[in-house]
Formats: structure tokens, C-alpha cells, sequence
């Protein structure tokens, strides 16, 4: 282990600020918004407060919890918290699967950083402002979507420098440290972020109704084509819909990932995680539900109507908004405020994906903070340029988001609700939240930990597998099978197969060094367990 | 905007901006007092050895 003395927060603030700041990104201000639309307001937002309520909330205190339980032995990293926790061989697997699926996020999420970042740079220099301007070959041209290694230059009109300003800044942060580094940019950033939010919320609400010709596309209307309520019984019946909602809640609040476990290990023995827990929770659905919900599809439907709304995050994000802006008037300063906004969203998130695997690194080797951060720089260095390189139809991203970003987190989230139920023990998990907590967490969290959050799990899962991979059309009387894109990439695609490759490759990688860090944790452990000698 | 959309919206965001306001006023309020420095401690008389 490391004699270096341990870091921790240097406040609770600040660590629920480091969370949220993992949790806020860019499905906030564009995916939930695009998706509440698609599936009906009224239907949608109550499968959301649903799931919220069944899984996000309680998902979240079960991570704060075993988080503060592993950081009070001595382990940062999800592997050997779960090792200390569960004391169990399996459970540094578990706990590893938490470190490859953030670190495989970022090799992707780093790339739609870069976008932001070159988006806002563009707005910056009017290029949205041409006239004439195809904001889909822009896009397409600057990600290198048209052919492989397209956009593999340093020019401002592709991704290549942003990419590299946006990776040099993340290592930079996590070198300076967790309280120097990640809480002091979470701090300014968070603040810095809403500001600008609000700022473009006053402005899209407004609005009234900009182009007098089209007098249907007004404020009122925009939000009412994401608030209205529509069918809701017959919304409430598609599986598709809870899928989308559940789906949601559980990206945007950063669980499964093995990010607030490691962040939570840095708090003290006696810091409150209940409420904290809850608080980073609702900062972040104030700025998915309050902010993001009046924000991008309102705007998008005023200048461009309702056909152009999409729920794709990347066409609505980076195709349709860059022309709302164009648009609207003094468009060029709000385009540059929302960019950077989301950039900074972007930013404190990936800045969290990797933490889990610098812990893991300075935690099973007695390399320091410099080798493990310039270890992982290569290793992230060399993922990311694939991905990079890869760029046609952005399928190396889109592979490596629904393997690992969906389904993996989906995995790892339903054996983390189940290990803390059945194997901790769901009343002893209880017990150990309540320790420190400045807020009252009720009995029933118990049996709704142990039995309803993995059945809500499990069926949602199911739910997902069934509709993205297996490809049911959702009918008892004349059920359909058809092949899902997904799957068909997984057996034609050679970057498909190599994404998934690259996967299994970190994996390997990953257990090597679980099992080296198992013989330290062991140690660790069983010098914990003597009893200290009495003088 | 039907009566419906507002109810929705009023309802989604009011209960996350509420719920928000909440966990803040609760984490400011219930910060403990930084620790107050002990009193200064009198000689007590009793301790002192007895001649």
C-alpha cells in the first residue's frame, strides 16, 4: 500500500459536490429532455419518479454506504472496498467490473468532451453564424463520422485538437490530487454551471414566439410538446417506456459504475451519507428535471418545430441546438454559454471515470502519483486514439456506449443491489448508513433494498435485453423477433468486434492486477483484524 | 400548454427543486459547531502534592 498519508475531502461540500459533478453531463440538458418528449410527458415522468425512487435513490446510498465502509479500512480503489466489505474472492471481481466500465466510458466520453469544447470554441468564432451553414456535415466532419481516421488531424475543424486539450486537462486535474484537483474544480464548476443554465432557461422562456410566420411554434407550445401528458395509461403499458426511464435515472446518477463508491471512500469514518447521498441525488435532477426539462427541446421545437427533435443525444446535442442557436437572436453568445456549460458538465464527469482506476493502480503497486497517472495517461491514450481513428459512423463509440455503457452497468448494478442485500445483509447496510446520518433513513429501505430494487433491477434488465438484443416486439399474441443492430454490428463489424475485444483485452489487464492486489488486501485485512499489542 | 402540462410540469419541478432546497437547508443547518476550545482548567488545589 501506499505511505503516502490517505487523502480524503476537504469537505463534505465538496465531496457532494464531486458527486453530483459525476452525475450532471450531457444526458441531462439533452437525452432526458429528448426522451420525456418522445414518450409522452405525462407517462414518462411518472415511470421516472418511479424509478427514481426505486432504484436511483436507494442504489445511491447503497454505493455512499459501502463506499465509507471500504475508505474506513484503508481501500480507495471499488475492488479492494469490496474485497474489505464482502471478504469474499468474488467480490474483487465485482468490484473491478466497476473500474474497466468507467475507465472503458471514458475512452469515448472523452471524445464527446472534446465536442463540447469545440463547439464552444466554433460558437466563440461565429462559425455556427454562416449562413447557409450544413450543421450535419459540420458534425460529421469535425467527429470524422464520413471515413475511418477522417478527423485524425490537429486542425480546429476537427475533433483532434479539442480531444487533446480535453485529455491533457483531466490528467492534470487528477494529478493535482482528490481535494486539490477534482473538489476544487467541482466547486467552481458546479456554481459556474448552473449559472449559465439559468441564464439560458430566462432566455428560451423569453422567447414568445420568434418567427411571427409560424405562430404554433411559441413558448407555450414547446413546453407543452414535452409537459403535456398525452395517453398516459397506454404510455404506462410500453415496455419501452419504463426501459427509457429507468434507463435514465440509472446513467445520469453515476450508478454501477464504481464513481461514487470510490468517491465516498475518501469520506471520514463519521461523515453523514445519507443525506449527502440524497443531496448530490437532487442536484442532479434539479438540473436534469429543472434545468434541462425547459431548456433544449422548448428551444429546439420554437425554431425548428417538432419533426426535428430527436431523441438521439449526439443529433439533438450537436446538430439540431448548434442551428437553434443560429437562430435565435443574440443566438452566438447563448451557444457559447451552453457549450461550455456543457462542457463543464462533461468535464467533472469524466474527471470522476478515472479516479476508480488510479486507486486501483496506487493501491496494488508502490508506484506513486506521477507513475500511476502516466501509466494510466498511455493506457487511455492509446484507447481513446482507437477510438478516435475509428470514427466512421462512430461506431467504435456507439459499440463500446451500449456494451459497456448500457448493458455492463446493468450487470454490475444488479449484482451490486444484490450483494448488499443478501450478502452484507440489508439491516446491516442500514445500520451502517445510518452512522453519522443527518437525516432519518426509514425501516422499510430494508426490505426494499433486499427485495424490491433487484426485482425492479432485474425486470428492467430483462426488459432491455429483450428490446435491444434478443429484438421482441413486445407482443404475447404475435410475438416478432427481428435482429437488433446491436447484435448484427457484433457479428459483421470488425470494429464492433474489436471494440468488444478491447474490452476483454482491460479486462485481462484488470484481473492480473486484482490478483496482485488480493495478496496485499489480505495482509491489509488480517493486520486490521490483530488486535493491537497492549503496552 | 394544456392544464394537464402545467400540472406535470409544476409537479416534476417542483418536487426536485423542493427536494433540492430541502437537502441544502439541511446540510447547512445541521454542520456541527466547530469544536469550542477548552475552558482553561483552575489549579485545583487537591491535586497538588501536599507538603
Amino acid at each position: 500500500m501506499s505511505k503516502r498519508p490517505p487523502e480524503l475531502w476537504s469537505s463534505r461540500l465538496g465531496a457532494i459536490l464531486a458527486v453530483s459533478g459525476s452525475a450532471v453531463g450531457l444526458g441531462n440538458f439533452i437525452r432526458f429532455p429528448a426522451l420525456a418528449a418522445e414518450y409522452g410527458g405525462g407517462a414518462f415522468m411518472i415511470a421516472y419518479f418511479v424509478s427514481l425512487l426505486v432504484i436511483g435513490i436507494p442504489l445511491s446510498w447503497i454505493e455512499w454506504t459501502v463506499g465509507r465502509m471500504g475508505g474506513t479500512a484503508g481501500f480507495h480503489s471499488s475492488a479492494g472496498i469490496l474485497h474489505a466489505v464482502y471478504r469474499r474472492p468474488w467480490a474483487r471481481y465485482l468490484g473491478g467490473l466497476g473500474i474497466i466500465i468507467a475507465l472503458l466510458i471514458y475512452l469515448y466520453y472523452i471524445h464527446i468532451e472534446a465536442w463540447c469544447l469545440g463547439y464552444a470554441y466554433h460558437a466563440a468564432i461565429g462559425t455556427f453564424q454562416e449562413p447557409g451553414l450544413n450543421f450535419g456535415a459540420f458534425f460529421t466532419n469535425f467527429t470524422g463520422g464520413s471515413a475511418n481516421g477522417s478527423s485524425f488531424h490537429f486542425s480546429p475543424t476537427h475533433v483532434g485538437l479539442f480531444l487533446l486539450t480535453a485529455f491533457v486537462l483531466n490528467l492534470a486535474i487528477i494529478h493535482r490530487g482528490l481535494s486539490k484537483g477534482i473538489e476544487k474544480i467541482c466547486i467552481y464548476a458546479l456554481p459556474m454551471l448552473f449559472v449559465l443554465a439559468v441564464i439560458i432557461l430566462v432566455r428560451v422562456l423569453t422567447l414568445g414566439t420568434p418567427d411571427a410566420a409560424k405562430p404554433d411554434q411559441n413558448v407555450l407550445n414547446g413546453l407543452g410538446y414535452l409537459w403535456n401528458p398525452r395517453d398516459i395509461g397506454a404510455g404506462l403499458r410500453r415496455p419501452e417506456l419504463w426501459l427509457a426511464a429507468a434507463g435514465q435515472i440509472f446513467f445520469s446518477l453515476s450508478v454501477g459504475m464504481g464513481v461514487i463508491i470510490t468517491y465516498a471512500s475518501y469520506l471520514k469514518p463519521q461523515d453523514d451519507v445519507a443525506l449527502s447521498g440524497l443531496t448530490a441525488v437532487s442536484a442532479n435532477e434539479v438540473c436534469e428535471v429543472g434545468l434541462g426539462g425547459l431548456i433544449s427541446v422548448p428551444a429546439a421545437f420554437m425554431f425548428l418545430g417538432a419533426t426535428a427533435i430527436t431523441s438521439s443525444t449526439i443529433g439533438m446535442g450537436f446538430i439540431v441546438l448548434p442551428d437553434v442557436f443560429a437562430r435565435m437572436p443574440g443566438g452566438q453568445a447563448f451557444a457559447i454559454a451552453y457549450f461550455t456549460l456543457l462542457f463543464l458538465a462533461a468535464l467533472t464527469s469524466s474527471i470522476s471515470m478515472l479516479q476508480p482506476a488510479l486507486a486501483l493502480l496506487e493501491e496494488v503497486t508502490d508506484m506513486g502519483r506521477n507513475a500511476s497517472v502516466a501509466i494510466l495517461s498511455v493506457l487511455t491514450a492509446g484507447g481513446a486514439s482507437y477510438v478516435w481513428w475509428f470514427s466512421q459512423d462512430l461506431k467504435a463509440l456507439d459499440t463500446l456506449d451500449f456494451w459497456v455503457g448500457t448493458f455492463a452497468i446493468y450487470v454490475q448494478a444488479s449484482l451490486f443491489v444484490i450483494c448488499f442485500g443478501w450478502v452484507l445483509g440489508a439491516e446491516r447496510g442500514l445500520a451502517e448508513a445510518r452512522r453519522g446520518a443527518r437525516m432519518h433513513l426509514p425501516d422499510f429501505l430494508a426490505p426494499m433494498i433486499r427485495y424490491v430494487c433487484p426485482a425492479y433491477l432485474l425486470l428492467i434488465f430483462g426488459v432491455f435485453i429483450l428490446n435491444d438484443i434478443v429484438g421482441w416486439n413486445f407482443s404475447l399474441t404475435a410475438p416478432a423477433f427481428t435482429r437488433t443492430a446491436k447484435l448484427d454490428d457484433l457479428l459483421t463489424s470488425p470494429v464492433a468486434q474489436t471494440s468488444v475485444g478491447i474490452i476483454l483485452l482491460l479486462a485481462l489487464l484488470t484481473t492480473a492486477l486484482l490478483e496482485r492486489g488480493a495478496r496485499r488486501w489480505d495482509a491489509r485485512l488480517d493486520a486490521l483484524a490483530k488486535p493491537s499489542p497492549t503496552p | 400548454m394544456t392544464p394537464g402540462g402545467w400540472i406535470n410540469l409544476f409537479l416534476s419541478v417542483g418536487f426536485v427543486v423542493g427536494l433540492f432546497s430541502w437537502c441544502i437547508w439541511r446540510t447547512f443547518k445541521s454542520d456541527p459547531p466547530a469544536p469550542a476550545p477548552p475552558p482553561p482548567t483552575r489549579p485545583d488545589k487537591s491535586d497538588k502534592p501536599q507538603r
